[in-house]
């Protein structure tokens, strides 16, 4: 039978390991992986010119603002990023106007993301102590996991958090134990909200608003003793936690211990944690602002130990855009700028290089960027792996030339809110994405014509016997 | 469009995601295609597998075959032969033989025996005893990893265990350092030999003779204390650690933590610590002989939490098989017949049996049985894994079919001691076996000339530079 796509000449990575050969695409799923000679014939065929063929990035931590927020990135620009990027599916969180803490909302946001996205998608739940009532009707509409945030609105952003915060500790006993009726994993921002506000306060007073007093207000004590906290919650309500971009390795040990003692519990980072340190900040204020910050060389470093040993699942990349102006406030005070990376465009290329210099495996990369991200959270094994009866979703990267980061090269919408990593020397640039079969990126060119193209993923889906 | 040699169609073809229906091509002895049947290339020969699954081929990390030193217990001939009709299609020998490979020369003597007799891949462990000497040598020549025993020689048994048991502490920090510096991996039989014999004594003492009484001898504690001690050596010299047959929950606690530090140590049990208990098992005496030994049922039973939780590396069969005229002696008195009995016809069957019963995945029984030794030793992705270039190691498998285990359908030469499972209803039925493209074994009985098609992963014999295949 003839195919639709074929791929030659590749670097097939498939069970841990490449092999030199192809795959063949039908219906948009991958239904052959061969060496060249015994490729069947196809309509379209790609050549990958020997470089590598991965599984699309499953990215875990995605934020888009639209609707609510169009100004900052749509479905249509963030998700033609995500490709750019060799993502094939992303997890969005709920930060927007307002997050899916209801069954209306989250139908909605699926209605807006459908003829725009030109990649799959899935959506997080917003839970909240606001409307514990919504918590099961929502993850009954199709959900891969809920989002929680442990403080209040931020100053202004009443409407993004609504029903998505769990403000104190009474309201996370009871937000645990909602989720844990609807066995779906809680994903959680995991900061002391308390000892930052009493800092911003004492800093302000003194008047110290500049770059340094971001990560000086969120010291590492504010992410640990909230991990610490949230395991004996996740212990005693019996709810599966996901602990969201996790930047200290005193953070991850706690996460490994629990790991260890059985418990089911997950461990996200992301690229800026593994590649970026606190100089950043000092450099670039504002837009190196994330939460949690960057931190010093020595723990960036050390958190490396836990991507190898296991402990973290998958990295997302917390891809969140804004426009300058939001970012533009924190010149004068750091504290009133928004927080967030517009950087999905950089997963794959740093970890790549990573790779190339030895600081992990590729098996292990492919694991925490696709492989995982797709088991936990119920995409496995549709998503995840390049493999006969899964979705044909691959990125091809060019491993041989070396590129120089520029942020103006983004097609993100926030492309100028992200500098931080002008001038890295990388390899890994994702010349072509496919996702279910179509080619949405030809050598770098993205083709328009794909808006709507992407999907909503639902849990569960894809199990078993396919081909 | 181009012609594969082989190709393999209507299956049910393993990936870790789950399985496909369609087949493989396979060329040169490799996978070279894996696809829907529609997308496959056509083959000069086409064989239809009816529905069955496709696996890939075991990979057995605890293999004891006496040949060339006591071929009356069966030879690689007729225990490859076993290995094949349990979808092994790679062994790893261990070094008890008449005398075990210490040397050089003993190592390319075993080699050649098993290249002229085995069906099935294969590997020698190097015995890493009394003779450290030879260990560096041995390595370079090419083993699957090292062997050490912390005993001293069974009685009447001293040329089956000469230079493979460690003599002592001092000893056994030397051997280790000598792996080392290797980079093989050391493989020990951990208990501790100075309980044992006195806890033999005092049992014996008290008129025990019973299989309870062999249990007695051997409690948790020798295990346990053993696998403490070598976990201690193992971090002071950096050697890579192997836990041979791993029966406790307890030891196996000790080891999970050593994992948490990253340390690269290796759990292996065996089927007979998870199916078997010793209440059960007492009626069959010395045919449920083994050592470490069969344990009590709730032993069993938490021993599975370090099979789902990822403690536990790989299963080895712990295949041995001995004469019944050996074995017969243990019916009036257990402290005189041999430990061991047969395995590799039962593994893949009481494995399959447990999936169904959900005491594990099908994933997880893949790493267990072949993924995972793969790796540790070396061989990934040559063995161990469905993949294009990889070796066409495969074993076509009935999932959904019972049958009652009968000792007597079996191809091991000790079929006359395999009482452990006897009648036990399992489900799992191997219907054909390949090794590197090769039919070893098919259920329907018209078996190839499959003796000698095996090849030494890891030996390299002065005169065959090119055979090396392992790394």
């Amino acid at each position: 039978m003839k195919a639709d796509l074929v791929i030659r000449n590749g670097q097939i990575f498939v069970n841990g390991e490449f092999f030199e050969g192809g795959v063949a695409v039908k219906d948009g799923k991958t239904v052959a992986i061969c060496e060249d000679r015994y490729l069947p014939e196809a309509e379209t065929v790609l050549d990958a010119e020997g470089n590598p063929v991965l599984p699309g990035v499953v990215d875990t931590h995605v934020h888009v603002r639209d609707p609510g927020h169009r100004e900052r990135g749509t479905f249509v620009t963030e998700t033609k990023a995500a490709a750019a990027g060799g993502v094939t599916c992303f997890l969005e969180h709920p930060i927007s106007s307002p997050p899916p803490y209801s069954p209306e909302i989250l139908r909605n946001r699926v209605r807006v993301a459908a003829p725009q996205a030109l990649v799959d998608y899935a959506f997080f739940g917003a839970a909240g102590a606001e409307f514990p009532d919504e918590v099961e009707k929502v993850a009954k509409e199709g959900i891969v996991a809920f989002k929680t945030f442990l403080h209040e609105a931020p100053e202004g952003r009443d409407e993004e958090f609504r029903g998505l915060t769990m403000a104190n500790d009474g309201e996370i006993l009871d937000g645990f134990r909602a989720v844990a009726k609807t066995g779906l994993i809680l994903t959680i921002h995991a900061e002391n909200n308390d000892i930052i506000q009493r800092l911003i306060r004492q800093f302000r007073a003194e008047g110290k608003v500049g770059f340094e007093y971001h990560y000086k207000s969120r010291p590492p004590i504010t992410e640990i003793e909230t991990v610490a906290k949230l395991l004996m919650f996740a212990k005693e309500t019996g709810t599966r936690v996901s602990f969201a971009h996790i930047s200290t390795p005193e953070a991850a040990e706690l996460v490994k211990r629990a790991k260890l003692d059985g418990m089911d519990v997950y461990l996200e980072t992301c690229p800026h944690y593994l590649f970026l340190t606190e100089e950043m900040i000092d450099k670039y204020g504002p837009y190196a602002k994330g939460n949690p910050p960057l931190r010093s060389r020595e723990s960036m470093e050390k958190l490396w130990d836990y991507v190898n040993d296991g402990s973290v699942d998958f990295i997302g990349s917390d891809h969140g855009p804004f426009l300058v102006s939001e970012k533009e406030k924190g010149m004068k005070d750091i504290f009133t700028a928004a927080a967030g990376p517009a950087c999905i465009e950089m997963t794959l290329p740093l970890m790549l290089t990573a790779v190339r210099d030895g600081k992990l495996s590729m098996r292990r990369m492919v694991e925490l960027l696709s492989e995982n991200p797709a088991r936990v959270f119920g995409l496995w094994p549709r998503k995840g792996a390049i493999r006969v009866g899964g979705d044909a979703d691959y990125v091809i990267a060019d491993m041989k030339n070396e590129y120089t980061v520029n942020n103006k090269d983004f097609v993100t919408h926030s492309r100028d809110t992200s500098p931080m990593y002008n001038g890295f020397r990388l390899v890994g640039k994702p010349l072509h994405t496919i996702v279910r079969g179509r080619i949405i990126m030809k050598n770098r060119v993205i083709d328009d014509s794909a808006e709507g193209w992407g999907k909503v993923m639902l849990p569960g889906w894809g199990s078993g016997r396919t081909a | 469009m181009n012609r594969a040699e082989i190709v393999l169609r209507n299956c049910l073809v393993y990936t870790p995601g789950g399985f496909f229906d369609g087949g493989v091509a396979i060329s040169g002895g490799k996978i070279t295609a894996m696809g829907g049947c529609a997308f496959l290339p056509p083959g000069e020969q086409e064989i239809d597998l009816h529905g069955t699954a496709l696996l890939p081929g075991g990979v057995d990390t605890h293999v004891h075959v006496r040949d060339p030193g006591r071929r009356e217990r069966g030879d690689f001939a007729t225990e490859s032969a076993a290995a094949a009709a349990g979808g092994i299609t790679t062994i790893l020998e261990m070094p008890i033989s008449s005398p075990p490979q210490y040397t050089v020369d003993i190592l390319e003597n075993r080699s050649r025996c098993a290249s002229e007799r085995s069906s099935v891949d294969f590997g020698f462990y190097g015995a890493a005893g009394n003779r450290p000497e030879h260990i560096a040598e041995l390595a370079e020549r090419g083993v699957a990893a090292f062997k050490t025993y912390l005993f001293r020689p069974h009685a009447g048994r001293e040329g089956e265990f000469e230079g493979t048991c460690a003599e002592g502490d001092g000893n056994l920090f030397e051997i280790f350092e000598a792996v080392a510096k290797t980079g093989k991996l050391c493989a020990v039989h951990a208990e501790n030999d100075d309980l044992i014999r006195s806890f033999t004594r005092d049992v014996r003492a008290g008129g025990g003779r019973d299989l309870a009484a062999h249990g007695r001898a051997r409690p948790p504690l020798a295990e346990v204390s053993a696998v403490a001690k070598v976990l201690a050596f193992a971090r002071a010299t950096g050697v890579r650690l192997g836990i041979c047959h791993v029966s406790t929950p307890e030891a196996m606690e000790l080891i999970g933590k050593e994992k948490a530090e990253g340390r690269a140590v290796y759990a292996e049990t065996c089927p007979q610590y998870l199916f078997c208990d010793e209440e059960s098992a007492a009626p069959l005496g010395p045919f449920a002989k083994f050592n470490p030994p069969i344990r009590k049922q709730a032993d069993a039973e938490a021993l599975w939490n370090y099979v789902r939780n990822g403690t536990v590396d790989y299963v080895g069969s712990d295949h041995g098989p001995f004469l019944l005229s050996e074995k017969e002696p243990g019916t009036e008195d257990i402290f005189a017949a041999p430990a061991g009995s047969t395995g590799f016809e039962e593994r893949l069957p009481l494995f399959v049996t447990a999936v169904r019963e959900r005491k594990l995945s099908l994933r997880r029984m893949v790493d267990l049985l072949s993924a995972n030794a793969a790796r540790i030793f070396g061989l990934y992705p040559q063995k161990g894994t469905i993949s294009v270039g990889s070796d066409a190691d495969l074993a076509a498998v009935n999932l959904h079919e019972p049958f009652f285990v009968r000792a007597s359908r079996m191809k091991t030469a000790g079929k006359g001691i395999a009482r452990l499972y006897e009648g036990r209803r399992l489900f799992g039925v191997v219907t054909m076996t390949m090794v590197r493209g090769g039919i070893v074994f098919s259920r329907d009985g018209t078996l190839p000339q499959a003796s000698g098609r095996g090849r030494d992963l890891f030996y390299r014999s002065s005169s065959d530079e090119g055979s090396f295949q392992g790394r």
